[in-house]
């Protein structure tokens, strides 16, 4: 992952170089984005379509970005928004309850892959599903973009504290869900 | 938690991370050359700001919350499926001014249709609503 500076990509957008701020936008976040949205909804196409709204909506918005945070914050609020918003609306509307559960088909992505890989990815999503929504959400920004806990209270809007303890009671979740792989991991 | 089992969570946890969708990757990095997106964003306002009054006097609230959705579902038609549109356009088309003009013409029909169909599902909402009612009052 490459991390451009933020002034780097908000001058090549105000210089008239959209598309490859942009591209550097997505090549730097496109995949933690994409997987917080995963991990937070456990639906794959529609954390593609969250994905999609982010950018688009990042994309609309750079021009007016006023640097008051980092791009990097702006994005992952925008991202955690549209995941609760989304979660918001199945619960709200039985019409789009239908979506609700289409867990992410691993196969999809991975057709050939190793079946111990395979099934540890399918475990790690079954551990994260047994975590509360808040919980997902600070965990996969904690453990894909290694924010560290004042970063992720900033962007969920939570105190400090509130986010503590999300990811430690996480964190011992998933360490139980998963023990049975400690015995591979060394 | 020790460290030992903080490391193996990380490491698991990081692990299972997916690559981003290639698709999707490109569909990403199309969103600047789409100048159609413009269209959605003027097109649809001004839809809603010419029939706010009668969509309002239809369905209220709820019907204007569906237009937003709509304009949602609008943008990412147009910036990702507006070669089809154009190929659509081209069966009514003798020459290049006519495509453009029929790609504008099935647009704005599409979302005609689409605002016409969001009244109806407010109204046949509602009319399940009312069924309800009337069946708890007998």
């Amino acid at each position: 992952m490459t991390v451009v500076p933020d002034h780097e990509i908000l001058n090549l957008f105000r210089s008239g170089h959209k598309d490859t701020a942009l591209q550097k936008i997505v090549e730097a976040y496109g995949k933690t984005v994409y997987n917080v949205a995963l991990f937070t909804l456990n639906d794959e196409l529609a954390a593609e379509d969250i994905t999609q709204d982010v950018f688009i909506k990042i994309y609309k918005g750079l021009g007016q970005f006023r640097g008051h945070s980092s791009i990097s914050s702006w994005l992952y609020r925008i991202t955690k928004n549209a995941c609760f918003d989304l979660l918001k609306k199945k619960k709200a509307d039985p019409l789009d309850n239908e979506q609700v559960g289409r867990i992410a088909d691993s196969d999809r992505q991975n057709p050939e892959g190793d079946f111990f890989e395979r099934d540890k990815h399918n475990a790690v999503r079954a551990a994260v599903s047994k975590l509360g929504e808040q919980q997902r959400m600070a965990v996969s920004l904690y453990y894909f973009q290694q924010l560290s806990y004042e970063e992720i209270a900033e962007i969920m809007g939570q105190p400090l504290n509130t986010v503590k303890s999300y990811l430690f009671r996480g964190k011992k979740v998933l360490a139980a869900e998963l023990a049975a792989f400690e015995e591979d991991y060394e | 938690m020790n460290a030992y089992q903080q490391d193996f969570l990380d490491e698991l946890i990081g692990s299972a991370q997916r690559e981003l969708p290639a698709e999707l990757e490109q569909k990403l990095l199309a969103i600047p050359s789409a100048r159609e997106l413009r269209l959605v964003q003027w097109v649809i306002p001004t839809l809603v700001a010419l029939l706010a009054p009668a969509l309002w006097l239809l369905g209220g609230r709820q019907i204007i919350d569906r237009i937003d959705r709509l304009q949602v579902g609008l943008e990412r038609l147009i910036l990702f499926s507006v070669d089809q549109l154009v190929a659509l356009a081209t069966y009514f088309a003798a020459d290049e001014p006519e495509v453009m003009a029929a790609t504008v013409t099935i647009f704005v029909l599409f979302v005609l249709a689409s605002i016409v169909a969001a009244v109806y599902i407010n109204y046949q909402k509602r009319g399940e609503l009312y069924t309800v009612v009337l069946a708890n009052r007998t």
